[in-house]
């Protein structure tokens, strides 16, 4: 079963979007911010990563530039609030594979994650 | 669905009009070479609506076409210059050329692709020209050059070299962050080529801008494009991803197969996006609706009606009965005050008859500005074809556009745009000198070419400017003898000014190499015949080493011109204003016969005489006696167009006004001499005479008596 990291500073949508993946057959890991993802992310491999970008201790996009340092392969998947183009791009430049925007429809979600895992 | 990005419907609606009517030129001109199949003017007929067709259409963006029209424009080269024969078999090959023109028309005109190919045709024309230049051992090099250029002229529609692939992007409508998208699809497509263009531009699409769609020209060396197409499909909120244009892909067979795939791929594009579709639905999407408010503040409320030009046409043909009775209204007044001054009846009459008179002006004022439109119609089409020709010649050229808002009749734009993109193409081909030709000069390594338009009385001045290195009128002696256009003789004797008035002359190019970029001396007696049947006229003003300035000056309309009114006997006959050149008066004994030819001399000029009475076969009993009724001298209207100048004998100059030009009818036809008629106020008809064709007359007349 493929496992998928989601990384949000708030417990709601971790636990909202942590549903939908699992309702669809995916193991969900959680992490409430880029340090603790990091430390995730080396512990367990996980073959995708849904981050936010706007979080305290370490922010989304530094998160995302540490794990391609450990894994060049990784799979993030930025998500993003309205307004935020700049830093989309900006992760996009940094490796992420693709983004979705906050409120994020569960159709969406799932059509990018399907497309970078089966 | 067929695209021509940048192409409004007017844009392909006005190539619309003009394509149907070079394909029937094509089509009579065919019919008639199966006739008499070696006819110099019927052949040039066909080789120019086939130039015409092929400039148009790659302006246009209509790949096939362009490059088909190219290969049966060199054909009918070498059937121009004799070398090759028309036979049966190559009539059939121009018959279905003809038949498969109608098709790509037919795609245009319905926006579909109807799938046909030009491949087979394309390379029965190119076996053709093959075979000239295999017979003639010039060899496989100019075979090659030849299938190249058939190939280049499929990319004339705006790609930068070998190799581009043109892609358009669109994004579903709730789409998030289309900015950010578009940066997914350059940033997948930049894996696979580089990227030579987008629009919009990095830094927009960095920026966040809010786009709808996106248009890549990516440089791809790859042979089949649907990687190109998947990595652009694979970005989520992507509705659809086509292939508008391919450039030099290897050999003509592999553009078309690389054709056949894009067109493939197009067809099953939309399948992208279900999951936004329906999420779309189930949103409800304030975001939608916030995108859908900011798109109505951007587009302010339109408060234009179309209206068909036809419409117009009656109205204007309505103002203009209206004008002529007006001034037969004011006549009859005149004479009633004459008649019956200081009555009351009378007053209140010439009361009612001035306030006619003022409102059928200010109404025909209203109507011939309801028929003007901004020039900027004509002229933005221009950027994109100068980059392009510019790029394909290894130029740098920065096009400056000025007065684009300068209005004019719809008649008249409709005719001035292939005469403007001949002369752009010049100002780059032949004007502007490459830039280490440039830098050698001392001059800055990118060139300008200045289009401009200005109003100057009723009429529109139109220039197009550029720095180059200017025309040397000897070289334009020495190629006018050596083609036969004029003697050594008369070339020596020739004056600058007059030389460089020959690269007007018809068969007279300077470009040693004929290419795609200036035509084969097609050019320039076209463009002045195209601006002399509007009534308008051309000249070049050159500086050797500092460039040239072509001005064109069109009237305002085609409907009405100025004109100088003359009698001769009972008849009035109208000249067009912008012909004449000066009015003298001669004395009788003054008339010398020239080689059987009456002439007059000016200031020096030798001017050719001609008597309208003779060229109408009006010869009255009066025409004789008018001289001595009006002593020993006689009027002479000295008109000219570039060809020459002829002096009309006339007995007498009725004056100045403005006259509609009706035509003279299907039933009537074409009348050499007579470019239309027009009512006057009293309700006679007076013929409207065609200067360039008395001129051409009396050239080809006398050119065999040496002095003309």
């Amino acid at each position: 079963m493929p496992t998928i990291l989601v990384v949000d500073d708030a417990a709601f949508m971790r636990m909202r979007v942590g549903k939908l993946l699992s309702q669809n057959g995916f193991q969900v890991l959680e992490a409430e911010n880029g340090l603790d993802a990091l430390n995730m992310y080396m512990q367990h491999k996980p073959d995708l990563v849904l981050m936010d970008i706007t979080m305290p201790v370490m922010d989304g996009i530094t998160a995302l530039k540490e794990i391609r340092q450990v894994d060049s392969q990784a799979k993030v998947v930025m998500v993003s609030a309205m307004g935020q183009q700049a830093m989309v791009i900006e992760s996009i430049k940094a490796g992420a594979k693709d983004f979705v925007v906050k409120p994020y429809e569960p159709d969406n979600v799932m059509v990018s994650v399907r497309k970078l895992i089966g | 669905m067929l695209q021509f990005p940048g192409m409004t419907d007017d844009d392909i609606k006005v190539f619309l009009v003009e394509a149907d009517e070079q394909l029937q030129f094509l089509e009579d001109g065919l019919l008639a070479l199966e006739q008499s199949s070696d006819d110099p003017e019927v052949i040039a007929q066909i080789f120019r609506a086939a130039h015409t067709l092929k400039g148009s259409s790659a302006t246009l963006g209509h790949d096939k076409m362009a490059r088909l029209t190219h290969s049966m424009e060199s054909a009918l080269d070498l059937v121009r210059k004799s070398r090759i024969e028309v036979t049966s078999t190559l009539m059939d090959l121009l018959f279905e050329c003809l038949d498969m023109l109608r098709i790509l028309n037919r795609e245009i005109s319905t926006a579909q692709d109807s799938g046909a190919d030009i491949t087979a045709l394309n390379e029965r024309l190119l076996d053709v020209i093959e075979g000239v230049d295999g017979q003639e051992g010039a060899g496989a090099s100019t075979h090659a050059s030849a299938r190249a250029s058939a190939d280049e002229s499929a990319c004339a529609g705006g790609l930068a070299g070998p190799g581009d692939v043109k892609i358009r992007v669109t994004f579903t409508k709730t789409c998030p962050m289309p900015s950010v998208r578009a940066y997914q699809v350059v940033d997948r497509l930049s894996a696979l080529g580089s990227i030579a263009f987008s629009h919009p531009g990095m830094d927009r699409i960095e920026a966040g801008d809010d786009i709808s769609d996106l248009v890549v020209v990516v440089e791809y060396d790859g042979d089949a494009l649907e990687p190109l197409i998947e990595a652009a499909r694979d970005v989520s909120d992507v509705e659809s991803a086509c292939v508008l244009q391919v450039g030099h892909v290897g050999s003509t067979r592999a553009t078309a197969a690389a054709a056949a795939a894009a067109a493939a791929a197009v067809a099953s594009a939309s399948v992208q996006g279900e999951a936004a579709a329906r999420s779309a639905a189930a949103a409800g999407a304030g975001g939608t609706a916030a995108r859908a408010a900011a798109t109505a503040v951007a587009a302010p409320r339109a408060t234009t009606v179309r209206v068909d030009v036809a419409r117009l046409d009656i109205l204007s043909n309505l103002v203009a009965e209206l004008v002529i009775d007006r001034t037969h209204l004011s006549q009859v007044e005149s004479r009633l005050a004459e008649k019956h001054g200081g009555d009351e009846v009378v007053s209140e009459l010439n009361r009612t008859s001035t306030h006619i008179g003022r409102l059928t002006t200010e109404l025909q004022e209203a109507i011939n500005k309801a028929r003007m439109f901004p020039i900027d119609n004509v002229f933005k089409r221009f950027p994109r074809m100068v980059r392009d020709v510019a790029q394909k010649q290894g130029k740098e050229v920065e096009l400056i556009i000025e007065g684009e808002d300068t209005e004019l009749d719809r008649s008249v734009s409709e005719e001035i745009g292939d005469p403007l993109i001949h002369l752009l193409r010049n100002a780059i081909g032949h004007g502007i000198e490459s830039p280490a030709e440039r830098a050698k000069a001392g001059k800055p390594t990118r060139g300008t070419v200045r289009l401009s338009a200005f109003h100057q009385e009723n009429y529109i001045v139109i220039q197009v400017a550029d720095d180059g290195r200017g025309i040397d009128p000897e070289a334009i002696k020495a190629s006018a003898v050596r083609k036969g256009i004029v003697t050594e003789d008369a070339a020596a004797r020739m004056s600058d000014k007059d030389a460089i008035g020959l690269v007007f002359a018809s068969g007279l190019s300077t470009a040693v190499k004929a290419d795609d970029v200036s035509g084969r001396g097609v050019g320039m007696d076209i463009v002045r015949k195209n601006i002399e049947k509007l009534n308008g006229n051309i000249s070049i003003d050159t500086v050797l080493g500092r460039g040239s300035t072509v001005t064109v000056k069109l009237p305002l309309t085609l409907a009405i011109i100025r004109a100088l009114l003359v009698s001769l006997g009972e008849r009035i006959y109208a000249v067009p204003l912008n012909s004449v050149r000066e009015i003298a008066r001669v004395e009788l004994s003054d008339i010398k016969t020239i080689g059987g030819h009456e002439a007059i001399r000016l200031r020096g000029d030798v001017i050719p005489l001609l008597r309208l009475g003779d060229i109408f076969d009006l010869r009255d009993a009066d025409d004789s006696e008018h001289a001595s009724r009006h002593g020993q001298r006689v009027f002479v209207v000295v008109a000219a167009c570039h060809e020459g100048q002829v002096g009309l004998a006339v007995d007498r100059l009725v004056g100045e006004m403005e006259i509609v030009i009706k035509s003279l009818g299907t039933f009537v036809g074409n009348v050499p001499g007579v470019s239309g008629v027009t009512i006057l106020g009293d309700g006679r008809v007076a013929l409207i005479v065609d200067v360039p064709s008395l001129v051409r007359r009396v050239v080809e007349e006398r050119n065999g008596a040496g002095e003309c």
